[in-house]
C-alpha cells in the first residue's frame, strides 16, 4: 500500500479538525507496551498499574488495522524492557505498520535484557529511524535516588556504550538523551544537560516538562516546576541547541521541534490554555499495554478497547466515545505540554510549522 | 603491485596488530595468511578454512579474511562466522570486502554481516581500511563513516568481542566456573 504524503496527511487532519471531514488514522501514535517498571521515580507512579498486557499474537492481528499511516511510533511503558519479547512487537511495528521513526524511551536499568535485545531491534528497524532516547534526570547517584533506582545511572553508561557501539554498524540509530523537568531538579539543569552531553554523547538532549498525567498516576503530586524556573531552564536549551545544532537529519529536526516545544511549554504553563490547537485523538493517538485506546496520555480516557472490537483499531477511532473526547478537545476543555502530541501539534500549526522549517535549514532562531 | 594495493596491505597487516595488542591476544588464529600477520610478541597460526571452523581448542583471536566469499557454500558463511566466534576466547576479527563499493561481487553489506556478528558478541569496532589519500589521510577510518569513505573502502573490518558482554553474564561465567554450590 503506498503511503500518502505526510504533508497531504497533515492537511487533512486539518480539514477533518475544522469541518469535521473524514476521520485518518493517527499519524502519531505511542504504543505502551507495560506499566510495570523497576524503577520508583519521584514524579511516576505507573509502576503500581497492573493489567493483561497486549500479547505479541494480539499486536499481530492490531497493527494491520492501523493501515501503515503511522509515521512515528514511540513505544513507551513502564520499562518495556521488562517484556522478553519486545524485540518481536518492534518487527511487527516496523513490518505492519512501516514508521519511518521509531522511538524508545529507555531507563537503561535491566542491562542483560537490553544487551539481548537492542542488537535484534536495531537490526529489525532497518529502513526507519531507531531513536533510542536514554531518561537521564540527574547525574550519578542523585540519578540513582530521583529514579528511586540505585545503580541506574552506572547501567544508563553501559547501555549508551552500547549504542554507540550499535551505531557503528546500524546507521539509522540515534541516541538521545533526555531529561524530565520537575521541581526536583529544575534548578540544575544547565548542569545536568552539560554533563550529560559529556558522559553519554548523544546525539540529541531533549527535556520534557513534568506533569499531572492520568496514565502516570501522578494527579496529586507537586512536580510541574513554577513557569519562571522552567522558562530559565528552557532557555538555556535553547540556546545550547542553536550553539550545538546536530548534522544527523532526524536529531536536527528534533531539535528544530523542540525549540518550538520548549517556547509552547513555558506558554501554556504560564496561560493554561491550548496556545495552538491540539489534535489529540485525531492525529496522535495512545495503545495502553491493555489495549485500551486514549486520545492522549494525559487525560488517559478510553475511547474503547480493541479487545472487545476483534483488535480492529479503525473501529475504536471511529466510534461515538472517540469522537466525544475530539468534541472536548477541540473545546479546549483541556491544555497541557505533552510533548509527543505537541510535536504533531506543531507540525499541524503553519506559522510554527514554518518556524520549525526554517530553523531545520539554519534560517532564524 | 601498484602503490594502492601496497597500501592497503600494510593497512590491513597494521590493523590486525593492532586488534591483537588491544585484546593482548597471546594465541592468534588466522583463516588465510593475508588476514595472519599480527607479527610483533604473539604466536599466530595461520590453518585452512574448514579446520578453523571444525576445531575446538580456543585462542584469544580468531581473524578471518573474507569469510562470506570463501566459506563453502554462500549460504554457509553465517555458519562459518558462528564457528569461528565460539574458537574466539576474546575476539573475532573480520575483514571483508565492502559492499557499498561498485564492483564488489555478492559480499554480504554490512546490515546482513552485523546482523550475524551481533548474534555471536558485541560488535565493539568497525572500519573502513586502505583508503586512498585523496580520500583519507589515516590507513583507517572508524564507523560511522561519510558516504564517499563508505563508498571507495575496498576493504572493511569488524572487531567483535566474544568475552560475556555483561557484569551479569560475567557473574554468571564465574559462577559456573566455580561449580556447583556447596560441591
Amino acid at each position: 500500500m503506498r503511503k500518502l504524503p505526510l504533508l497531504a496527511r497533515l492537511a487533512g487532519y486539518r480539514v477533518a479538525h475544522a469541518a469535521g471531514g473524514p476521520r485518518q488514522l493517527p499519524v502519531n501514535l505511542t504504543v505502551s507496551v507495560t506499566y510495570s517498571c523497576p524503577s520508583r521515580c519521584a514524579t511516576c507512579d505507573i509502576w503500581q498499574k497492573k493489567v493483561d498486557d497486549l500479547s505479541v499474537d494480539e499486536y499481530g492481528r492490531l497493527f494491520p488495522t492501523l493501515q501503515k499511516v503511522p509515521v512515528w511510533v514511540t513505544i513507551s511503558g513502564g520499562d518495556q524492557f521488562l517484556r522478553g519479547d519486545l524485540d518481536e512487537i518492534v518487527r511487527l511495528i516496523k513490518t505492519q505498520i512501516e514508521p519511518s521513526i521509531i522511538n524508545i524511551p529507555m531507563n537503561g536499568i535491566i542491562t542483560e535484557r537490553i544487551f539481548q535485545l537492542l542488537p535484534k531491534i536495531a537490526h529489525h528497524t532497518v529502513g526507519s529511524q531507531l531513536v533510542l532516547n536514554l531518561s537521564v534526570d540527574e547525574m550519578g547517584e542523585a540519578h540513582d535516588r530521583l529514579r528511586g533506582a540505585p545503580g541506574n545511572f552506572e547501567k544508563l553508561e553501559l547501555a549508551a556504550g552500547l549504542i554507540h557501539d550499535l551505531k557503528k554498524t546500524y546507521t539509522h540509530v540515534v541516541l538521545g538523551v533526555h531529561t524530565v523537568i520537575s521541581k526536583l531538579n529544575v534548578d540544575r539543569i544547565p548542569a545536568i544537560e552539560r554533563e550529560a552531553r559529556a558522559v553519554f554523547r548523544p546525539d540529541s538532549y531533549i527535556a520534557e516538562v513534568a506533569e499531572n498525567r492520568v496514565e502516570l498516576k501522578t494527579m496529586g503530586k507537586d512536580i510541574t516546576p513554577d513557569v519562571a524556573d522552567f522558562r530559565r531552564a528552557t532557555t538555556h536549551l535553547g540556546n545550547v541547541i542553536r550553539a550545538h545544532r546536530s548534522r544527523h537529519p532526524v536529531a536536527r529536526l528534533v531539535e528544530s521541534l523542540r525549540l518550538e516545544y520548549y517556547e509552547l511549554a513555558a506558554r501554556i504553563l504560564e496561560e493554561n490554555r491550548q496556545v495552538i490547537e491540539c489534535y489529540a485523538g485525531l492525529a496522535s493517538a495512545h495503545l495502553a499495554p491493555d489495549g485500551h485506546v486514549w486520545g492522549c496520555c494525559v487525560r488517559a480516557e478510553s475511547m474503547g478497547n480493541v479487545r472487545d472490537h476483534a483488535y480492529d483499531f479503525r473501529a475504536v477511532w471511529d466510534g461515538a466515545t472517540a469522537d466525544a473526547f475530539r468534541a472536548s478537545v477541540k473545546a479546549h476543555e483541556c491544555a497541557c505540554p505533552l510533548a509527543n502530541a505537541s510535536y504533531t501539534n506543531l507540525l499541524l500549526d503553519v506559522p510554527s510549522l514554518a518556524r520549525v522549517s526554517a530553523n531545520m535549514v539554519g534560517i532564524g532562531s | 603491485m601498484s602503490v594502492g594495493w601496497r597500501r592497503e596491505e600494510e593497512a590491513v597487516r597494521r590493523f590486525v596488530q593492532s586488534v591483537a595488542a588491544a585484546y593482548g591476544a597471546a594465541t592468534v588464529l588466522a583463516d588465510a595468511p593475508r588476514a595472519g600477520d599480527a607479527a610483533g610478541a604473539t604466536e599466530v597460526r595461520v590453518v585452512l578454512p574448514d579446520a578453523l571452523a571444525a576445531g575446538v581448542d580456543r585462542v584469544d583471536l580468531v581473524v578471518s579474511w573474507d569469510a562470506p566469499a570463501r566459506a563453502a557454500g554462500a549460504a554457509g558463511w553465517e555458519e562459518y562466522l558462528a564457528a569461528l566466534a565460539r574458537r574466539a576466547q576474546k575476539a573475532l576479527l573480520v575483514l571483508a570486502r565492502n559492499a557499498e563499493r561498485p564492483g564488489q561481487g555478492s559480499s554480504p553489506d554490512t546490515t546482513a554481516l552485523a546482523r550475524v556478528l551481533w548474534q555471536v558478541g558485541r560488535v565493539r569496532q568497525h572500519a573502513y581500511l586502505g583508503l586512498p589519500r585523496l580520500v583519507a589521510s589515516s590507513d583507517v577510518v572508524e564507523a560511522p563513516a561519510g558516504a564517499l569513505v563508505r563508498r571507495v573502502a575496498r576493504i572493511h573490518a569488524f572487531v567483535v568481542d566474544t568475552a560475556p558482554r555483561t557484569p551479569q553474564a560475567r557473574r554468571r561465567l564465574r559462577t559456573v566456573a566455580a561449580g556447583p554450590a556447596g560441591a
